[in-house]
């Protein structure tokens, strides 16, 4: 069984992460798509910002919090059918978290107040990196719902991948921060700690007075919630943790991505998380590799500098042609140029592809397993191209 | 472009902003400018493009004519307190630049008046002729640069609120500041800079100055190599080139044939990124920068700035 197999008979959850731009979001269809194909399992694929034609190409038409099950009618075209079943979803931020405000709010009041507090939107986009959080917040709330057998989620782009992974603990720690405390201690009038006085005059003379009241007075507010998201943060921890979660690191093989999929891999191990596979995204086509281009490219350049065979070449373009557009006066010229640069892009692939090798070896080291998705010829825009990415991400 | 005092590179994460920042600020030195370079977050990636040492808050000169820092909040904040508020004994009190850091957290804007007015600041003592700012990526440079009118709004009275309208000034001059996006010929990373210069228009007044298109894959085939190409693809000419060298050409077509469909591929997103230019008023200035991918850092900026000085000569 190839690892990429192994990888969706499991149930649980798996966790894509990487830089931005190496494709993720198309891995993670793919490996959904693949999933519902190959196994009966109820799968979910949970992305954050997908392509336009990508979102299509799993059904999702319009942002928001639903999720979207994909009808076998979107699997027409494809040789592949769905075995189990598949649904996709967004995550919308602003909205998980409303969700969550409402979901441990202690009374309608309090609930109404937050979310119309001025600060509560910078708060939801800023605080203990609200993006992160909500992503795995989410898939929790998709597993604890038992709807799905299996689900995977695409990161946020972030500063810093490590940001997601400590999400829930930032949220815990944000609670019980000693300045929270300060804070939302002096709002309710009682006795000012004397070493925050200083404070409290210059944060009044550099923001303006009453501002810092007002942040206050939020957070007082939302400490009454503290109980209900301290405990679903330590769920969701625990969650990371869980030996159904395996990550998957998807890289291209160029060097800023490496490094940070080094850093990922790094980090992930020595937090003990499962890192169960690393995927180089982009790599030359398998058939591209290796010696038998670099025989061609030789041929092509003898082939291009005899006179005889262009002429007959030429003859025989000619003759083929159904479209007249042919230059035939320059044939010849034209001919030899072609050919040379089809010779110089056949060296270019190898010499990529060369590089490409070195660098897999690094990839191999990231995760207990690794796999290879090729270059593809265009972006992938429909279910077909999604069962394709899997099938070969599922080759041995 | 690098007629301005003040220049922030974006774009969303993941299509070079760095590189392109590094290579603008070589450019600009070329042009006999005297550069400063600030990357907003500490993840060291222009240090190592620009192959110094760690940078920090103060900035460094690095080359001729070239100095680099990185920016944090708190510096900025006991800076800012020392020289508006003259009053540097707060730096003092323990634990002052952490509240400070949570209370600047929640309210709008306040962190990033902070760090827009550090950089306005290096502009007004005219220390440099330019500063390049090594932005966040697109998510947040809207924010970032509206900040100072954010803040207004929030907090109408106070010195903060004083602060923010020379700041302002700079900002909103279009000959003095610009936003520059960086994009590569990405579905996504075309719609992010498509997205960024139209809320840059609606909800700011501080011009974009560029787009750079980074990594743009150069042309394949002209025209009339096109059509040869496709003839050397039917099947009784393939057969007849195996017949004459004995060995079939069909890898190095299909290699050929990857990196021409990429380039059209490329191609398509650039002209989706040109048409929805078109649509916001008024053009913006493109500048197309080849893939230089598998080069190694030094070199990668070397290239790219000599590029760009080509492209802004």
């Amino acid at each position: 069984m190839t690892t990429v197999a192994e990888l969706i008979q499991r149930d649980g959850l798996i966790i894509v992460c990487g830089s931005g731009g190496v494709g993720k979001t198309s891995i993670s269809a793919a490996l959904g798509v693949l999933a519902a194909t190959q196994t009966n399992k109820r799968v979910l694929v949970l992305t954050v910002d997908p392509a336009k034609r990508l979102a299509n190409a799993l059904g999702l038409r319009e942002f928001g919090n639903v999720e979207v099950q994909i009808t076998s009618d979107l699997f027409k075209t494809s040789k592949t059918k769905l075995r189990g079943s598949l649904s996709a979803g967004m995550i919308d931020t602003k909205a998980s978290w409303d969700d969550l405000i409402s979901r441990h709010a202690p009374d309608e009041a309090t609930r109404n107040s937050v979310l119309q507090n001025s600060l509560y939107k910078n708060l939801t986009e800023r605080f203990v990196h609200s993006h992160d959080y909500i992503a795995i917040e989410r898939l929790y709330q998709a597993h604890s719902s038992g709807a799905y057998d299996l689900i995977v989620v695409d990161t946020p782009p972030s500063r810093n991948a490590l940001t997601i992974l400590d999400a829930p603990k930032r949220m815990q720690d944000f609670f019980s921060s000693r300045l929270l405390k300060l804070l939302t201690a002096n709002s309710q009038w009682q006795l000012l700690a004397l070493a925050a006085k200083p404070f409290y005059e210059i944060a009044d003379r550099l923001l303006g007075k009453g501002l810092l009241r007002d942040v206050a007075e939020f957070f007082t507010l939302f400490r009454t919630m503290e109980a209900g998201f301290v405990e679903r943060a330590k769920k969701v921890e625990a969650l990371l943790h869980d030996s159904k979660t395996s990550f998957v690191i998807v890289t291209t093989l160029e060097d800023a991505p490496l490094s940070e999929a080094e850093f990922l891999s790094a980090a992930l191990k020595e937090r003990k998380f499962s890192t169960h596979l690393a995927i180089a995204n982009r790599v030359i086509p398998k058939e591209l590799q290796g010696g038998a281009l670099t025989e061609q490219a030789h041929v092509l350049n003898d082939a291009r500098q005899n006179t005889e065979f262009i002429s007959e070449l030429a003859d025989v373009l000619v003759n083929t042609d159904t479209s007249s557009d042919i230059d035939e006066a320059n044939l010849s010229k034209l001919l030899t140029q072609t050919l040379e640069t089809i010779q110089n892009y056949a060296l270019a692939t190898t010499q990529i592809s060369e590089m490409q090798s070195t660098l897999l070896d690094r990839v191999a080291g990231f995760a207990d397993h690794f796999a290879v998705a090729p270059m593809l010829e265009s972006d992938i825009a429909d279910i077909n191209g999604l069962v394709t990415l899997g099938e070969n991400l599922n080759i041995v | 472009m690098l007629d301005r005092q003040l220049l922030f590179i974006t774009g969303k994460g993941g299509v070079g902003k760095s590189t392109v920042a590094a290579s603008l600020g070589r450019a600009a030195v070329a042009q006999g400018k005297r550069v400063l370079l600030c990357e907003m977050d500490a993840k060291g990636a222009l240090s190592t493009l620009l192959q110094t040492s760690e940078l920090s808050f103060t900035p460094r000169e690095i080359s001729p004519n070239l100095s680099a820092m990185t920016m944090n909040t708190q510096d900025a904040l006991r800076e800012y307190v020392s020289i508006f508020l003259k009053t540097p004994f707060v730096a003092a009190i323990p634990g002052l630049a952490g509240i400070f850091d949570f209370v600047a957290d929640a309210a709008p804007g306040v962190k990033e008046v902070l760090v827009v007015g550090k950089l306005c600041y290096e502009v007004r003592k005219g220390n440099y002729d330019i500063v390049i700012v090594d932005a966040e990526s697109t998510g947040h440079i809207v924010a970032q640069v509206a900040a100072p009118t954010t803040l207004r709004n929030f907090v109408p009275l106070g010195p903060l609120n004083e602060q923010t309208k020379w700041m302002t000034a700079i900002l909103e001059d279009s000959q003095k500041t610009g936003v520059v996006v960086v994009t590569t010929c990405q579905e996504m990373a075309v719609n992010e800079a498509l997205e960024l210069v139209e809320a840059l228009q609606t909800k700011t007044k501080v011009s974009a100055a560029a787009i750079i298109v980074n990594r743009v894959p150069s042309e394949i085939f002209t025209k009339s190599q096109e059509i040869v190409f496709s003839q050397l693809n039917q099947v009784a000419v393939k057969s007849f080139i195996v017949k004459k060298t004995g060995s079939s050409i069909d890898l190095s077509l299909q290699a050929s044939g990857l990196a021409r469909a990429r380039r059209n591929l490329a191609t398509h997103h650039i002209a989706t990124l040109r048409s929805g230019l078109a649509k916001l008023d008024p053009i913006k200035e493109l500048l197309l920068l080849p893939d230089f991918s598998y080069q190694p850092p030094d070199l990668l900026v070397s290239k790219l700035s000599s590029e760009l000085e080509a492209e802004l000569s």
